[in-house]
Protein backbone atom coordinates (compact mmCIF):
# COMPACT_ATOMS: atom_id res chain seq x y z
CA UNK A 1 0.00 0.00 0.00
CA UNK A 2 2.72 2.45 0.98
CA UNK A 3 4.70 1.43 -2.08
CA UNK A 4 1.78 2.26 -4.30
CA UNK A 5 1.29 5.63 -2.65
CA UNK A 6 4.96 6.60 -2.84
CA UNK A 7 4.91 5.53 -6.48
CA UNK A 8 1.90 7.76 -7.13
CA UNK A 9 3.66 10.69 -5.44
CA UNK A 10 6.76 10.15 -7.57
CA UNK A 11 4.68 9.91 -10.75
CA UNK A 12 2.74 13.03 -9.89
CA UNK A 13 5.98 14.98 -9.44
CA UNK A 14 7.02 13.66 -12.85
CA UNK A 15 3.77 14.57 -14.52
CA UNK A 16 3.89 18.07 -13.04
CA UNK A 17 7.41 18.66 -14.33
CA UNK A 18 6.55 17.20 -17.70
CA UNK A 19 3.49 19.39 -18.09
CA UNK A 20 5.39 22.47 -16.95
CA UNK A 21 8.11 21.93 -19.54
CA UNK A 22 5.53 21.26 -22.23
CA UNK A 23 3.73 24.53 -21.41
CA UNK A 24 6.92 26.42 -22.17
CA UNK A 25 7.39 24.47 -25.40
CA UNK A 26 3.97 25.71 -26.52
CA UNK A 27 4.88 29.30 -25.61
CA UNK A 28 2.01 29.39 -23.16
CA UNK A 29 1.16 32.79 -21.64
CA UNK A 30 3.04 32.98 -18.32
CA UNK A 31 -0.11 33.38 -16.23
CA UNK A 32 -1.52 30.09 -17.53
CA UNK A 33 1.57 27.91 -17.01
CA UNK A 34 1.03 27.12 -13.35
CA UNK A 35 -2.77 26.55 -13.39
CA UNK A 36 -2.48 24.33 -16.46
CA UNK A 37 0.38 22.30 -14.98
CA UNK A 38 -1.49 21.82 -11.71
CA UNK A 39 -4.57 20.70 -13.62
CA UNK A 40 -2.44 18.20 -15.53
CA UNK A 41 -1.00 16.94 -12.24
CA UNK A 42 -4.44 16.59 -10.70
CA UNK A 43 -5.80 14.69 -13.69
CA UNK A 44 -2.87 12.33 -13.75
CA UNK A 45 -3.08 11.64 -10.01
CA UNK A 46 -6.79 10.91 -10.42
CA UNK A 47 -5.96 8.43 -13.18
CA UNK A 48 -3.29 6.71 -11.09
CA UNK A 49 -5.49 6.54 -7.99
CA UNK A 50 -8.36 5.04 -9.97
CA UNK A 51 -6.20 2.42 -11.64
CA UNK A 52 -3.91 1.50 -8.74
CA UNK A 53 -5.99 2.06 -5.62
CA UNK A 54 -9.59 1.70 -6.73
CA UNK A 55 -8.96 -1.00 -9.31
CA UNK A 56 -10.92 0.62 -12.11
CA UNK A 57 -10.32 -0.22 -15.76
CA UNK A 58 -7.71 1.82 -17.61
CA UNK A 59 -10.04 3.15 -20.31
CA UNK A 60 -12.67 4.36 -17.86
CA UNK A 61 -9.96 5.99 -15.74
CA UNK A 62 -8.53 7.79 -18.79
CA UNK A 63 -11.99 8.98 -19.75
CA UNK A 64 -12.89 10.23 -16.28
CA UNK A 65 -9.51 11.91 -15.71
CA UNK A 66 -9.90 13.67 -19.07
CA UNK A 67 -13.39 14.86 -18.23
CA UNK A 68 -12.18 16.28 -14.91
CA UNK A 69 -9.22 17.99 -16.62
CA UNK A 70 -11.46 19.42 -19.33
CA UNK A 71 -14.00 20.77 -16.84
CA UNK A 72 -11.24 22.43 -14.80
CA UNK A 73 -9.72 23.87 -17.98
CA UNK A 74 -13.04 25.35 -19.06
CA UNK A 75 -13.49 26.95 -15.65
CA UNK A 76 -9.94 28.34 -15.67
CA UNK A 77 -10.46 29.64 -19.18
CA UNK A 78 -13.57 31.53 -18.15
CA UNK A 79 -11.94 32.92 -15.02
CA UNK A 80 -8.88 34.13 -16.92
CA UNK A 81 -10.74 35.10 -20.09
CA UNK A 82 -8.63 33.03 -22.43
CA UNK A 83 -9.40 30.25 -24.92
CA UNK A 84 -9.78 26.93 -23.10
CA UNK A 85 -7.53 25.28 -25.69
CA UNK A 86 -4.54 26.94 -24.07
CA UNK A 87 -5.14 25.09 -20.82
CA UNK A 88 -6.31 21.87 -22.40
CA UNK A 89 -3.31 21.55 -24.71
CA UNK A 90 -0.96 21.55 -21.74
CA UNK A 91 -2.98 19.74 -19.09
CA UNK A 92 -3.80 16.66 -21.18
CA UNK A 93 -0.18 15.84 -21.96
CA UNK A 94 0.54 13.41 -19.08
CA UNK A 95 -2.39 11.23 -20.16
CA UNK A 96 -1.14 10.73 -23.73
CA UNK A 97 -0.35 6.99 -24.04
CA UNK A 98 3.31 7.37 -24.99
CA UNK A 99 4.37 4.19 -23.26
CA UNK A 100 1.84 1.95 -24.99
CA UNK A 101 2.69 3.60 -28.29
CA UNK A 102 6.37 2.87 -27.69
CA UNK A 103 5.69 -0.74 -26.64
CA UNK A 104 3.95 -1.26 -29.97
CA UNK A 105 7.06 0.03 -31.75
CA UNK A 106 9.33 -2.19 -29.67
CA UNK A 107 7.20 -5.23 -30.47
CA UNK A 108 7.41 -4.39 -34.17
CA UNK A 109 11.20 -4.18 -33.98
CA UNK A 110 11.27 -7.57 -32.26
CA UNK A 111 9.10 -9.02 -35.05
CA UNK A 112 6.26 -9.72 -32.65
CA UNK A 113 3.28 -8.71 -34.74
CA UNK A 114 0.60 -9.93 -32.33
CA UNK A 115 1.98 -7.91 -29.41
CA UNK A 116 2.43 -4.87 -31.64
CA UNK A 117 -1.20 -5.05 -32.76
CA UNK A 118 -2.40 -5.44 -29.16
CA UNK A 119 -0.36 -2.48 -27.90
CA UNK A 120 -1.27 -0.42 -30.95
CA UNK A 121 -4.96 -1.06 -30.43
CA UNK A 122 -4.63 -0.13 -26.77
CA UNK A 123 -2.93 3.14 -27.69
CA UNK A 124 -5.68 3.94 -30.20
CA UNK A 125 -8.37 3.14 -27.64
CA UNK A 126 -6.70 5.37 -25.08
CA UNK A 127 -6.41 8.27 -27.51
CA UNK A 128 -10.06 7.77 -28.42
CA UNK A 129 -11.08 7.80 -24.74
CA UNK A 130 -9.14 11.03 -24.16
CA UNK A 131 -10.34 12.70 -27.34
CA UNK A 132 -13.99 11.87 -26.76
CA UNK A 133 -13.79 12.83 -23.08
CA UNK A 134 -12.29 16.24 -23.83
CA UNK A 135 -14.50 16.90 -26.84
CA UNK A 136 -17.77 15.95 -25.14
CA UNK A 137 -16.95 18.14 -22.14
CA UNK A 138 -16.08 21.21 -24.15
CA UNK A 139 -19.06 20.81 -26.49
CA UNK A 140 -21.40 20.46 -23.50
CA UNK A 141 -19.81 23.43 -21.78
CA UNK A 142 -20.33 25.57 -24.85
CA UNK A 143 -23.88 24.40 -25.33
CA UNK A 144 -24.72 25.19 -21.70
CA UNK A 145 -22.87 28.45 -21.18
CA UNK A 146 -22.76 30.27 -24.51
CA UNK A 147 -26.01 32.16 -24.92
CA UNK A 148 -24.74 34.82 -27.26
CA UNK A 149 -27.44 36.12 -29.51
CA UNK A 150 -25.95 37.14 -32.84
CA UNK A 151 -25.66 40.91 -32.71
CA UNK A 152 -26.80 42.47 -35.94
CA UNK A 153 -25.17 45.76 -36.63
CA UNK B 1 -18.18 47.43 -60.62
CA UNK B 2 -18.60 45.73 -57.28
CA UNK B 3 -14.95 46.04 -56.42
CA UNK B 4 -14.69 49.71 -57.27
CA UNK B 5 -17.64 50.37 -54.99
CA UNK B 6 -15.67 49.10 -52.04
CA UNK B 7 -14.13 51.95 -50.18
CA UNK B 8 -10.62 51.98 -48.80
CA UNK B 9 -11.48 51.48 -45.09
CA UNK B 10 -13.65 48.53 -46.01
CA UNK B 11 -10.68 46.78 -47.62
CA UNK B 12 -8.60 47.40 -44.55
CA UNK B 13 -11.26 45.82 -42.36
CA UNK B 14 -11.49 42.74 -44.52
CA UNK B 15 -7.73 42.44 -44.48
CA UNK B 16 -7.82 42.72 -40.71
CA UNK B 17 -10.32 39.89 -40.39
CA UNK B 18 -8.22 37.69 -42.65
CA UNK B 19 -5.11 38.48 -40.68
CA UNK B 20 -6.68 37.61 -37.35
CA UNK B 21 -8.17 34.40 -38.71
CA UNK B 22 -4.88 33.37 -40.24
CA UNK B 23 -2.94 34.07 -37.04
CA UNK B 24 -5.41 32.03 -35.00
CA UNK B 25 -5.29 29.12 -37.44
CA UNK B 26 -1.50 29.12 -37.76
CA UNK B 27 -0.99 28.98 -34.02
CA UNK B 28 -3.24 26.09 -33.12
CA UNK B 29 -6.78 27.50 -33.02
CA UNK B 30 -9.66 25.19 -33.83
CA UNK B 31 -11.58 26.04 -36.98
CA UNK B 32 -14.75 27.00 -35.10
CA UNK B 33 -12.70 29.35 -32.96
CA UNK B 34 -11.11 30.88 -36.05
CA UNK B 35 -14.51 31.49 -37.61
CA UNK B 36 -15.82 32.91 -34.34
CA UNK B 37 -12.82 35.24 -33.99
CA UNK B 38 -13.36 36.59 -37.49
CA UNK B 39 -17.11 37.03 -37.04
CA UNK B 40 -16.57 38.81 -33.73
CA UNK B 41 -14.16 41.26 -35.32
CA UNK B 42 -16.49 41.78 -38.25
CA UNK B 43 -19.38 42.71 -35.99
CA UNK B 44 -17.12 45.06 -34.02
CA UNK B 45 -15.94 46.74 -37.21
CA UNK B 46 -19.50 47.18 -38.40
CA UNK B 47 -19.30 44.94 -41.46
CA UNK B 48 -22.45 43.30 -42.73
CA UNK B 49 -23.16 40.20 -44.78
CA UNK B 50 -20.03 38.45 -43.56
CA UNK B 51 -19.35 34.82 -44.37
CA UNK B 52 -16.31 32.93 -43.33
CA UNK B 53 -15.21 29.36 -43.85
CA UNK B 54 -12.03 28.04 -42.29
CA UNK B 55 -10.31 24.74 -42.94
CA UNK B 56 -7.04 23.67 -41.34
CA UNK B 57 -5.28 24.64 -44.56
CA UNK B 58 -7.22 27.65 -45.85
CA UNK B 59 -9.51 30.55 -44.98
CA UNK B 60 -12.27 32.01 -47.14
CA UNK B 61 -13.77 35.35 -46.18
CA UNK B 62 -16.50 37.09 -48.06
CA UNK B 63 -17.93 40.49 -47.12
CA UNK B 64 -20.74 41.84 -49.22
CA UNK B 65 -19.48 40.46 -52.49
CA UNK B 66 -15.80 41.04 -51.85
CA UNK B 67 -13.93 37.91 -50.98
CA UNK B 68 -10.47 37.06 -49.80
CA UNK B 69 -8.76 33.69 -49.66
CA UNK B 70 -5.77 32.91 -47.48
CA UNK B 71 -3.69 29.79 -47.79
CA UNK B 72 -2.34 28.48 -44.49
CA UNK B 73 0.76 26.42 -45.05
CA UNK B 74 2.38 26.59 -41.66
CA UNK B 75 0.58 25.11 -38.67
CA UNK B 76 2.18 25.14 -35.26
CA UNK B 77 1.15 25.77 -31.70
CA UNK B 78 1.90 29.02 -29.96
CA UNK B 79 -0.71 29.58 -27.32
CA UNK B 80 0.58 33.04 -26.36
CA UNK B 81 -0.26 34.30 -29.84
CA UNK B 82 -3.59 32.48 -29.72
CA UNK B 83 -4.50 34.22 -26.47
CA UNK B 84 -3.49 37.61 -27.83
CA UNK B 85 -5.47 37.23 -31.07
CA UNK B 86 -8.46 36.20 -29.00
CA UNK B 87 -8.00 39.25 -26.82
CA UNK B 88 -7.75 41.60 -29.81
CA UNK B 89 -10.90 40.18 -31.38
CA UNK B 90 -12.85 40.68 -28.16
CA UNK B 91 -11.64 44.25 -27.75
CA UNK B 92 -12.52 45.05 -31.36
CA UNK B 93 -15.96 43.54 -30.84
CA UNK B 94 -16.59 45.77 -27.85
CA UNK B 95 -15.33 48.81 -29.70
CA UNK B 96 -12.29 49.31 -27.47
CA UNK B 97 -9.93 49.07 -30.42
CA UNK B 98 -10.12 50.91 -33.72
CA UNK B 99 -9.21 49.26 -37.01
CA UNK B 100 -5.82 50.99 -37.10
CA UNK B 101 -4.97 50.01 -33.55
CA UNK B 102 -6.05 46.44 -34.19
CA UNK B 103 -3.85 46.29 -37.27
CA UNK B 104 -0.86 47.40 -35.22
CA UNK B 105 -1.63 44.85 -32.51
CA UNK B 106 -1.93 42.02 -35.02
CA UNK B 107 1.35 42.97 -36.68
CA UNK B 108 2.93 42.99 -33.25
CA UNK B 109 1.55 39.52 -32.50
CA UNK B 110 2.83 38.18 -35.80
CA UNK B 111 6.29 39.57 -35.02
CA UNK B 112 6.35 38.03 -31.54
CA UNK B 113 8.71 35.12 -31.97
CA UNK B 114 8.12 33.60 -28.54
CA UNK B 115 10.57 32.22 -26.06
CA UNK B 116 14.27 32.02 -26.71
CA UNK B 117 15.60 28.75 -28.11
CA UNK B 118 17.72 28.20 -24.97
CA UNK B 119 14.61 28.35 -22.80
CA UNK B 120 12.89 25.88 -25.09
CA UNK B 121 15.87 23.50 -24.92
CA UNK B 122 15.74 23.54 -21.12
CA UNK B 123 11.93 23.16 -21.21
CA UNK B 124 12.10 20.11 -23.50
CA UNK B 125 14.81 18.60 -21.31
CA UNK B 126 12.84 19.11 -18.12
CA UNK B 127 9.69 17.76 -19.75
CA UNK B 128 11.42 14.64 -21.08
CA UNK B 129 13.22 13.99 -17.78
CA UNK B 130 10.01 14.35 -15.76
CA UNK B 131 8.07 12.04 -18.04
CA UNK B 132 10.82 9.40 -17.79
CA UNK B 133 10.17 9.50 -14.05
CA UNK B 134 6.47 8.80 -14.66
CA UNK B 135 7.31 5.75 -16.75
CA UNK B 136 9.44 4.15 -14.06
CA UNK B 137 12.88 5.61 -14.62
CA UNK B 138 15.39 6.22 -11.83
CA UNK B 139 17.93 9.00 -11.39
CA UNK B 140 20.23 7.73 -14.16
CA UNK B 141 17.33 7.50 -16.62
CA UNK B 142 16.25 10.99 -15.63
CA UNK B 143 19.66 12.44 -16.50
CA UNK B 144 19.79 10.61 -19.82
CA UNK B 145 16.25 11.75 -20.69
CA UNK B 146 17.19 15.33 -19.78
CA UNK B 147 20.11 15.20 -22.19
CA UNK B 148 18.06 13.54 -24.95
CA UNK B 149 15.29 16.11 -24.61
CA UNK B 150 17.75 18.97 -24.88
CA UNK B 151 19.33 17.38 -27.95
CA UNK B 152 15.95 16.93 -29.68
CA UNK B 153 14.91 20.53 -29.12
CA UNK B 154 18.37 21.70 -30.20
CA UNK B 155 17.84 20.29 -33.71
CA UNK B 156 14.34 21.77 -34.02
CA UNK B 157 15.38 25.08 -35.69
CA UNK B 158 16.92 23.09 -38.56
CA UNK B 159 13.42 22.00 -39.59
CA UNK B 160 11.39 25.09 -38.82
CA UNK B 161 11.67 26.66 -42.29
CA UNK B 162 11.70 23.44 -44.25
CA UNK B 163 8.84 22.16 -46.36
CA UNK B 164 7.35 19.19 -44.50
CA UNK B 165 9.45 20.37 -41.55
CA UNK B 166 7.09 19.07 -38.87
CA UNK B 167 7.06 15.57 -40.33
CA UNK B 168 10.84 15.50 -40.64
CA UNK B 169 11.30 16.91 -37.15
CA UNK B 170 9.02 14.28 -35.64
CA UNK B 171 10.87 11.54 -37.49
CA UNK B 172 14.27 12.91 -36.47
CA UNK B 173 13.12 13.45 -32.91
CA UNK B 174 11.97 9.85 -32.61
CA UNK B 175 15.13 8.59 -34.25
CA UNK B 176 17.47 10.70 -32.13
CA UNK B 177 15.68 9.71 -28.93
CA UNK B 178 15.83 5.98 -29.60
CA UNK B 179 19.41 6.08 -30.89
CA UNK B 180 20.80 8.24 -28.08
CA UNK B 181 19.02 6.31 -25.33
CA UNK B 182 20.46 3.03 -26.58
CA UNK B 183 23.91 4.42 -27.30
CA UNK B 184 24.06 5.79 -23.74
CA UNK B 185 23.06 2.38 -22.41
CA UNK B 186 26.00 0.76 -24.21
CA UNK B 187 28.42 3.21 -22.61
CA UNK B 188 26.95 3.37 -19.09
CA UNK B 189 24.21 0.99 -17.98
CA UNK B 190 22.04 3.72 -16.48
CA UNK B 191 18.80 1.86 -15.94
CA UNK B 192 15.57 1.83 -17.87
CA UNK B 193 16.19 2.47 -21.59
CA UNK B 194 12.46 2.29 -22.38
CA UNK B 195 11.56 4.97 -19.84
CA UNK B 196 14.22 7.29 -21.28
CA UNK B 197 12.90 6.83 -24.82
CA UNK B 198 9.25 7.34 -23.87
CA UNK B 199 10.19 10.44 -21.87
CA UNK B 200 11.96 11.80 -24.94
CA UNK B 201 9.05 11.26 -27.34
CA UNK B 202 6.23 12.37 -25.00
CA UNK B 203 6.53 16.08 -25.86
CA UNK B 204 6.41 15.17 -29.58
CA UNK B 205 3.18 13.16 -29.30
CA UNK B 206 0.50 15.79 -29.52
CA UNK B 207 -2.53 13.91 -28.35
CA UNK B 208 -4.52 17.08 -28.57
CA UNK B 209 -4.57 17.00 -32.36
CA UNK B 210 -6.85 14.01 -32.02
CA UNK B 211 -8.96 15.84 -29.43
CA UNK B 212 -9.28 18.81 -31.77
CA UNK B 213 -10.24 16.42 -34.57
CA UNK B 214 -13.05 14.89 -32.53
CA UNK B 215 -14.20 18.29 -31.32
CA UNK B 216 -14.28 19.73 -34.84
CA UNK B 217 -16.30 16.75 -36.01
CA UNK B 218 -18.80 17.16 -33.19
CA UNK B 219 -19.28 20.83 -33.97
CA UNK B 220 -20.18 19.82 -37.50
CA UNK B 221 -16.89 20.86 -39.13
CA UNK B 222 -16.64 17.44 -40.73
CA UNK B 223 -13.94 18.27 -43.24
CA UNK B 224 -11.70 19.90 -40.63
CA UNK B 225 -12.23 16.96 -38.32
CA UNK B 226 -11.12 14.45 -40.91
CA UNK B 227 -8.19 16.60 -41.99
CA UNK B 228 -6.95 16.92 -38.42
CA UNK B 229 -7.39 13.23 -37.70
CA UNK B 230 -5.26 12.44 -40.75
CA UNK B 231 -2.65 14.96 -39.60
CA UNK B 232 -2.55 13.39 -36.13
CA UNK B 233 -2.12 9.89 -37.57
CA UNK B 234 0.56 11.08 -39.97
CA UNK B 235 2.60 12.75 -37.23
CA UNK B 236 2.25 9.73 -34.94
CA UNK B 237 3.38 7.50 -37.80
CA UNK B 238 6.43 9.73 -38.35
CA UNK B 239 7.46 9.50 -34.71
CA UNK B 240 6.87 5.74 -34.73
CA UNK B 241 8.96 5.37 -37.88
CA UNK B 242 11.74 7.43 -36.30
CA UNK B 243 11.78 5.35 -33.12
CA UNK B 244 11.60 2.14 -35.16
CA UNK B 245 14.57 3.19 -37.30
CA UNK B 246 16.55 4.24 -34.25
CA UNK B 247 15.91 0.99 -32.39
CA UNK B 248 16.62 -1.16 -35.42
CA UNK B 249 19.80 0.67 -36.35
CA UNK B 250 21.24 0.57 -32.87
CA UNK B 251 20.24 -3.08 -32.56
CA UNK B 252 22.18 -3.89 -35.71
CA UNK B 253 25.21 -1.72 -34.97
CA UNK B 254 25.27 -2.10 -31.20
CA UNK B 255 27.21 -5.31 -30.91
CA UNK B 256 29.62 -4.48 -33.70
CA UNK B 257 30.61 -0.91 -32.95
CA UNK B 258 30.52 -0.50 -29.22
Amino acid sequence: MNDVISQIVLHSVGSFGGTLGYAFLLNAPMSTVLPASLTGLLGYVLYEVMVNLLGQGAMFSYFLATVVIAVLCEIEARLMRMPSTIFLLTALVPLVPGYTFYCAMLALVEDNGAAAAAFGLEAVQTVAAIAVGAAVTSVLFRALTVRRKPVKA
Amino acid sequence: MLISETTQPETQKIRLICQAAQLALENGGETYRVEETALRMASGLGLEDVNIVAFPTSIFVSVGGVSRIRRVTHRGTNTSRLARVNDVSRRVEHGELSADEAEEELADIAADCGLHQLTLIVAYGVSAASFSLVFGGGLGTLLVALFIGMAVQAIQPLFSHMAMGTLLFDFSGGFLTAALAQAAAYIVPYGDVNAAIVGGIMPLLTGLLMTTAVRDTMYGDLISGIARAVEALLLAACIALGVYTGLKLMGMMGGAVL
